[in-house]
């Protein structure tokens, strides 16, 4: 009884380690992610990782990417976000990813092989590294 | 070659067909969360149970995740999630090996190490492949997240040994 009493209260102090070092971890990108954040100017479109199409986040609205003459995906500027509304891929991730505005956020849409990219604004440093 | 006694070998290719069966019930659940690529992990249980289970070596574990990422990955999915499931499986089940053996860490424990570290290796995948900007934004809702899927199948395989259904 006794035995399984300190394994119990071992194994919670185990658990409150990992969760503290990881949640201290994603405090701590979350804070130096912050100031890096420059709202964007344009929105780049990009497939196979070639650039497609850029449109100006100032100005709202609707596009259509046809990827194949089936397949497609659906870019909505509004307000300064754009977000992907509509798409032909099976798992609709890209669908579920919330809008984005500031510089270097993605929109990814894996099967499509198709990326939308907030650029323009400030750009900084560390970008150089990033393709 | 390893030579596996049949009761093993047997035992490891019916858990292998339950944790295929898994990762497919996984691939049915719609994905509501703000965040790409974050799920339950459900055919983490199974993993969880092996490493619980004294008799099985790490080497038959590190087999069978092997082919259970390679089955769900052939069968579900394309070759880019392979890749990123492979890369979060290596590093998960060597973060979780190491926590068992060097930390004697219990099953919710290593959960929730196995969790974090299968999201951190999807990501440094998703580094290479995408760009490195999209790492950092995502990476803190996905240690989060990670934290948590662990953390419930981490219950789960807790009352499955109780039970000692292996």
């Amino acid at each position: 009884m006794f035995d399984s009493g300190t394994m119990k209260s071992r194994e919670l102090r185990n658990c409150c380690i990992v969760a503290g070092i990881v949640l201290l971890a994603a405090g701590v990108l979350l804070l130096i992610r912050h100031p890096m954040q420059r709202a964007g100017t344009y929105v780049q479109v990009l497939l196979d990782g070639e650039e497609y199409a850029r449109y100006p986040l100032t100005e709202d609205g609707v596009y259509r990417i046809a990827v194949s003459a089936q397949e497609y995906n659906v870019v909505t500027i509004q307000g300064g976000t754009a977000s992907v509304t509509e798409a032909s891929c099976p798992n609709q991730v890209c669908v579920h990813t919330k809008a984005v505005r500031y510089t270097g956020e993605t929109i990814s849409c894996l099967p499509h092989h198709l990326q939308v990219r907030i650029e323009g604004g400030e750009e900084p440093a560390y970008d150089a590294i990033t393709n | 070659m390893m030579r596996l006694p049949t009761k093993k070998l047997t035992a490891l290719g019916l858990l292998l067909a339950v944790s295929v069966l898994l990762g497919f019930i996984e691939h049915l659940l719609p994905v509501f969360l703000p965040v790409p690529g974050a799920k339950l992990g459900l055919a983490n249980l199974v993993v969880l149970l092996l490493l619980f289970t004294p008799e099985y070596k790490w080497q038959e574990i590190f087999c069978f995740q092997l082919a259970r990422v390679v089955l769900t990955g052939l069968l579900f999915a394309n070759l880019f999630s392979l890749l990123y499931s492979l890369a979060g499986m290596l590093l998960s089940l060597a973060a979780m090996l190491l926590v068992r053996k060097c930390f004697g860490f219990g099953v919710l424990a290593v959960s929730m190490v196995g969790g974090v570290f299968h999201n951190i290796g999807q990501i440094l995948v998703a580094a290479g492949l995408i760009s490195g900007y999209t790492v950092l934004y995502y990476l803190p809702s996905l240690l989060v997240f990670g934290l948590i899927a662990g953390f419930c199948m981490g219950v789960l395989s807790h009352i499955l040994l109780e039970r000692k259904i292996l």
